[in-house]
């Protein structure tokens, strides 16, 4: 497994990730984000970027780009594993060179989870860049992370 | 976009089973003793994917010129046509991408990169889940990362 950049190169190798069956619809929506091509809208803005994990294909997909609030800060958008391929630290491969991505061009990085989100929980609170976490008013988890 | 020929028979030698399956996994030159003259014997799938790939490359070129314009028409390209009401830096954002996938479409034999990008880009203008936008409550903010973070500048 390695991570790449996603670009009009390989874009189309989205499509490959399967969707989760029966997804939750905060799942679901972050996957039909990154999955449908509204990510688009985000990646054709200045400074946004797409990681993914390729294996024989793409096998999970993240999006970072500028917070919308806050200076000098990445807001990491949405993280998605191809349901088949959960289990093995694809996400926490993928979660971990996001962060290290995000902080290399601004000082800081914040991202929302949400509180049934277990997998995401645990990876983002065994990271050592996490600097705080808190409740957002919308009930999303937030963690905040600056460059180490 | 043809591939490289494999091995050259002559036309006697099509009678050949196996010929005809090694026809249908690349092309491979036929030599006509009679009349002079090589024909490539390639199967139908190899032939239309060259065709698309072929149509690809034409759409390419169609974008170059007619994006380059002030004001692109839609109609001139084609199922990319959405494009043409993009500003100009997003224009150039979708031309040097859809260069990059017909490259990669090119090199893979294969239109699925080319449409796959196509079909991606097509939804940019489409709606963002709105906790994406969403700003983070201030109360969020510890007291030590809210002397850190700064709101922009509106």
């Amino acid at each position: 497994m390695r991570i790449v950049r996603v670009g009009g190169r390989n874009v189309w190798r989205l499509a490959h990730i399967e969707r989760t069956p029966d997804a939750s619809i905060w799942a679901a929506e972050a996957e039909e984000f990154l999955l449908d091509g509204r990510a688009a809208f985000h990646v054709r803005r200045t400074g946004t970027t797409m990681l993914a994990v390729m294996d024989e294909t793409f096998i999970a997909v993240a999006i970072l780009y500028p917070d919308p609030i806050f200076q000098n800060c990445n807001r990491l958008g949405s993280l998605a594993v191809d349901h088949r391929k959960r289990g093995r630290g694809v996400g926490r491969l993928l979660f971990a060179a996001m962060l290290t991505e995000a902080c290399l061009s601004a000082s800081y990085a914040v991202w929302l989870v949400h509180p049934d989100n277990a997998a995401m929980l645990h990876i983002s609170r065994h990271d050592p860049r996490v600097r705080h976490e808190a409740v957002d008013e919308s009930g999303y988890v937030v963690f905040f992370a600056d460059r180490p | 976009m043809s591939t490289a020929i494999t091995r050259t028979v002559t036309a006697s030698e099509l009678r050949d089973p196996d010929v005809l399956a090694e026809a249908g996994r690349g092309p491979i030159g036929v030599y006509d003793v009679r009349r002079q003259e090589s024909l490539v014997l390639t199967s139908r799938a190899s032939f239309d994917t060259d065709q698309r790939l072929q149509s690809c490359l034409g759409l390419l070129a169609h974008a170059v010129v007619e994006l380059s314009r002030d004001d692109p028409s839609s109609a001139a390209l084609g199922e990319a046509g959405y494009v043409a009401d993009w500003l100009p830096a997003d224009r150039a954002w979708w031309l040097r991408n859809f260069a990059e996938a017909v490259a990669a479409g090119v090199a893979e034999g294969s239109t699925e990169p080319i449409m796959g990008f196509i079909a991606f880009a097509s939804a940019a203008d489409a709606a963002v889940p709105s906790r994406l936008e969403a700003p983070i409550s201030a109360a969020s903010l510890s007291p030590a990362m809210a002397a850190k973070l700064k709101p922009k500048q509106s």
